[in-house]
């Protein structure tokens, strides 16, 4: 349904806030803050800081991520930035550099 | 192809070279080269730039489209649209301005050609009144004024006369008049020898010059303007 989708060739500078499902395929940069999943597919780039419910990272992200249910580095994923998140998958082949932060007392 | 989807706020700039749908919310400016959508209930506030804009939804801002803006039934729009054609469906509600690219008709000489004419009956002062035209505007209705009680004389003096006309009625409005620059080397449009001593010392008076000695010196000063 209303989900959000910004495709190959679009730039986005600013703030994207909302409860859709976020998917990026072009590249975002400023921030992300989302009531929703957002996804990071092969082609995007994200430029900003993340937050979500999830988030997976098929491309590239620098800044900081936080999901307030799980972060996933797909095994095409770069990211630079810290991760905050309950829970935490960073596959076999992504590239990652930042510090994780899985909030264990 | 980009959908910002109904449950989506975007803050910012969005620009790209692929087709855009906005069926959430946008406050910020839009650039694409390819096609925008504003959904129905999508909302967008800031300058759209698109090589085509279709709005169902509300636009508020500057809508810019090189090639067509369709705005449907449901459209809302505030602002301005500029494009090479423009579709507006019954329904659609608009406030603001819409300009296409009409082939600009030079506006002005338009304008000074019908002003001409309608204020000078004599065919032979036509370039003078021209110049005057240039002048000043509001010395224009003056000689429209003045010309009409009078009949066709030389050319020197009606085009004097409005000046003096205007000054008897209108004591006031005599300090923003420029003094008539150039036309001839003493930068006069009028020729001092014509006056009385009286309008010499007015028109000293204008100049801020010095009001003492005789016609012919005062003359003199007028045409030098020392």
């Amino acid at each position: 349904m209303a989900d959000t989708l910004i495709g190959k060739g679009i730039v986005v500078d600013g703030e994207i806030t909302g409860t859709a499902p976020l998917v990026v395929e072009g590249i975002v940069k400023g921030r992300i803050d989302l009531d929703a999943t957002v996804i990071v597919a092969a082609s995007g780039l994200v430029e900003a800081d993340v937050m979500g419910d999830n988030v997976e990272i098929n491309g590239q992200v620098t800044g900081n991520v936080t999901a307030r249910d799980r972060a996933e580095i797909k095994g095409d994923g770069r990211m630079v930035g810290d991760i905050k998140a309950p829970r935490i998958l960073i596959a076999d082949g992504a590239g990652f550099k930042g510090h994780i932060d899985m909030d264990v007392d | 192809m980009t959908t910002i989807g109904a449950e989506t706020r975007i803050n910012g700039r969005i620009e790209g070279d692929a087709d855009v749908t906005v069926e959430g919310r946008v406050d910020g400016s839009i650039a694409l080269t390819e096609t925008l959508t504003v959904a129905p209930q999508g909302y967008v506030s800031g300058d759209i730039e698109a090589k085509m804009v279709v709005i169902e939804g509300f636009a508020s801002g500057t809508v810019r489209a090189s090639s067509v803006v369709h705005l449907t039934a449901s459209a809302q729009v505030e602002g301005e649209i500029f494009a090479n054609a423009v579709r507006v469906d019954p329904g659609a509600r608009v406030r603001g301005r819409i300009e296409m690219d009409v082939a600009a008709a030079p506006p002005l000489p338009a304008k000074a050609q019908r002003f001409v004419r309608s204020s000078t009956p004599p065919k032979v002062e036509e370039p003078v009144q021209a110049q005057r035209v240039e002048q000043a505007t509001e010395s224009v209705v003056r000689t429209a004024r003045a010309e009409r009680t009078e009949r066709p004389a030389p050319v020197e003096r009606t085009e004097r006369k409005p000046a003096t006309n205007h000054r008897a009625q209108e004591p006031v409005a005599r300090k923003p008049r420029p003094a008539p620059k150039p036309k001839k080397d003493d930068g006069l449009d009028f020729d001092p020898d014509d006056l009385t001593v009286k309008e010499l010392r007015e028109m000293l008076t204008d100049r801020g010059l010095a009001l003492s000695g005789t016609k012919s010196e005062l003359v003199q000063r007028l045409r030098t303007g020392e």
